[in-house]
């Protein structure tokens, strides 16, 4: 995700836009971390809640922010106390929030020229400005033009149904924006994170599954991976192989219902399903299949002969209209096939992936999962997935009569 | 799935209304309220605004549905203890209750979420706050319950703190919400506090407008499209009546 987000040289200005129901704070703080762990001075100012609302949400998505804090190399600078007209018992403070140069005055103090600055929340200034909507989006394109100077922004904005001029101003102040979007039904069931625009350049192939763990942090998250293939292929193996926790539900050896997985893997987070492999379970692979998003095919790769069971299997849990890698078992033994014949033999396109695996070594599963993931970052049907979600329930045009 | 009585079909074949648990007030209101309603509760401190609210929040779990109470400007503590003084005992209902906090965090910012309790830090943080209630009604639609009921208390404290466009902005995305989960609703708001316009702009929101005048005792609903009805109204030790004549 970050290679596919890699900025380019110089400041850059980074736009998380949610719809309401997501809550953007818990990717302020991830962004933070992420610029910290790379020894990034970060300012994190936060406006619509306590300082320590902040340190809150770090906790349960299992960061500890006390060494950053202590050393300075993170200050949160409580830009929301004022607002009550309560004393701030917090280091870094701005008295006067609702004037853009007291704002940016105390970032500038706290925060060098190659620093961070993560503004929690845009769409709370706008909110809380005495002077309504148009005079809070002023405000707030005005800080970030005078904060920005040789610094980099990150800026969260849940979109309340601002005029879309409003929100359009929005986008064009900042290089990167990132919408954070939800698939509704009725409730939020699953979000996605589409990339608009990337180092100033408008994109639309960059949409993944993102959910927050906690703990854990933001990951990109695949609900369901399915892994199939032939009777003996090793498929429990590997999927005890690539996950970080697993359960089998097995009787003398042999799978008979299913292998569950989860998988936390380099900023991803996937849940893997794996079938049984025998043919009398085959009226239940394709309910086992359903809204998969990604399968890995196992085969013995010193049994050509059971290739045909392969592919009837990827037939039977539609594989074949999925992102597809193949995990080449036992490819340490003399008589394996190379990944190439494997390719070949199954009948698949020469773009797919063929990767070999010592599943009972763990051999290759680094590699498969690499495969997986850069095919899976890849897919277009994730965009259009995330283009037929449902809406917010929000007029993006939000009438308002004075 | 689990569906209260409340829920099933009445004799025109729509969904049966939420009632308040206050005979008088439901008469006036044609049932209770229609699932889906936004209504807006309006009254001066010490009218008698939270007991008929806390009234309405019971009667949805005496009814086996979930309610929600929102509180931006008392302990959860202090709600549950009022809630009792009327005899209106939780215990029994475990589970289709829950009570979000956006007032106790200022004291105590370490708080942590329970099952009954969810924290939220700030009352101007709509995105957090309205995590807390969505996620709310998700869990209950998730679990079979879909008589569901919401108590905002109140919108005054926000006003204090955002503009009344961005208070209509969260209220318009809370209103789409409350009606996509067939859930009623009741929020508080003292006029008298604000500016009469913001007042207005917000009535907007409203299906239902319920008023009390506790100077002349007296109850008034108002509905789209139907006359304006009023009642008489009082607090007593057990709750909150209604007549539709007055009392006195």
């Amino acid at each position: 995700m970050d290679e596919r987000l890699r900025l380019g040289t110089g400041p850059f200005r980074a736009l998380f836009i949610s719809s309401p129901g997501i809550d953007p704070a818990p990717y302020g703080v991830n962004a933070a971390v992420a610029a910290l762990r790379e020894g990034a001075r970060v300012t994190y100012i936060v406006n619509n809640k306590p300082a320590d609302a902040i340190r809150a949400i770090a906790d349960i998505m299992g960061f500890d922010l006390e060494e950053w804090e202590r050393t300075g190399q993170l200050r949160i600078l409580d830009s929301f106390t004022a607002y009550m007209s309560i004393p701030s018992e917090e280091a870094y403070r701005v008295d006067a929030p609702q004037e853009v140069c007291s704002v940016v005055r105390t970032v500038c103090e706290n925060t060098p020229k190659d620093g961070v600055v993560v503004l929690d929340s845009i769409s709370s200034y706008i909110d809380m400005c005495d002077g309504g909507e148009d005079e809070g989006v002023r405000r707030i394109l005005d800080l970030i033009a005078s904060v920005c100077v040789g610094r980099h922004i990150i800026g969260l904005l849940s979109t309340w149904g601002y005029e879309p001029a409003h929100v359009a101003q929005m986008r064009s102040a900042f290089d990167t924006v990132l919408a954070l979007q939800p698939v509704e039904r009725i409730a939020i069931v699953r979000q996605f994170l589409r990339a608009e625009k990337i180092d100033g350049k408008a994109t639309s192939d960059l949409v993944v599954p993102i959910k927050v763990m906690r703990p854990g942090g933001v990951r990109v998250f695949f609900p369901k991976i399915l892994v199939t293939g032939p009777y003996h292929s090793g498929k429990s193996t590997i999927v005890q192989a690539i996950s970080t926790s697993s359960v089998s539900v097995d009787r003398m050896g042999t799978t008979i219902a299913m292998d569950h997985g989860y998988l936390d893997y380099e900023g991803f987070a996937a849940d893997l399903y794996g079938t049984p492999g025998q043919e009398l379970f085959d009226p239940i692979l394709e309910f086992l299949a359903e809204e998969a998003v990604a399968v890995i095919l196992v085969v013995d790769a010193t049994k050509p002969e059971t290739f045909p069971r392969a592919r009837r299997m990827l037939q039977l849990t539609k594989g074949y209209a999925l992102p597809l890698v193949v995990a080449a078992n036992f490819s340490d033994l003399p008589e394996a096939l190379a990944p190439d014949e494997v390719r070949d033999r199954l009948g698949l396109a020469p773009e797919t992936p063929v990767v070999p695996i010592i599943a009972t070594r763990k051999a290759g599963a680094d590699e498969l999962l690499k495969a997986l993931f850069a095919l899976l970052l890849r897919d277009e049907r994730l965009a259009r997935l995330e283009t037929e979600s449902g809406t917010t329930g929000v007029e993006e045009n939000g009438a308002f009569e004075q | 799935m689990e569906r209260s009585n409340s829920e099933r079909p009445g004799p025109a074949g729509g969904a049966r209304r939420h009632k308040t648990g206050i005979d008088g007030l439901d008469e006036l209101l044609n049932g209770g309220l229609r699932p889906g309603a936004l209504c807006l509760l309006t009254g001066p401190s010490m009218s008698g605004r939270g007991t008929l609210a806390r009234g309405y929040f019971h009667q949805g779990l005496k009814e086996g549905g979930a309610s929600m109470y929102v509180t931006t400007k008392n302990f959860t503590e202090d709600i549950v203890a009022l809630l009792e003084e009327k005899r209106w005992m939780l215990a029994s209902h475990a589970g289709r209750y829950v009570f979000i906090d956006a007032y106790s965090p200022q004291s105590d910012p370490s708080l942590k979420d329970s099952d009954e309790v969810k924290y939220v830090a700030s009352v101007a943080d709509f995105a957090r706050l309205t995590n807390a209630i969505v996620s709310s009604m998700s869990d209950y639609l998730a679990r079979g319950t879909d008589n569901q009921r919401l108590v905002f208390d109140s919108i005054d404290t926000i006003l204090m703190y955002v503009s009344a466009q961005g208070v209509y902005r969260f209220l318009s995305y809370l209103r789409a919400k409350v009606k996509g989960f067939r859930a009623s609703s009741m929020f508080m708001i003292e006029p008298e506090l604000h500016d009469d316009r913001q007042v207005r702009t917000l009535y907007q929101l409203a299906d239902v407008i319920i008023e009390l005048k506790p100077e002349e005792g007296l109850i008034e609903v108002t509905q789209p499209g139907m006359p304006r009805r009023r009642g008489a109204y009082r607090v007593t030790e057990v709750g909150f009546i209604v007549v539709r004549e007055p009392i006195d």
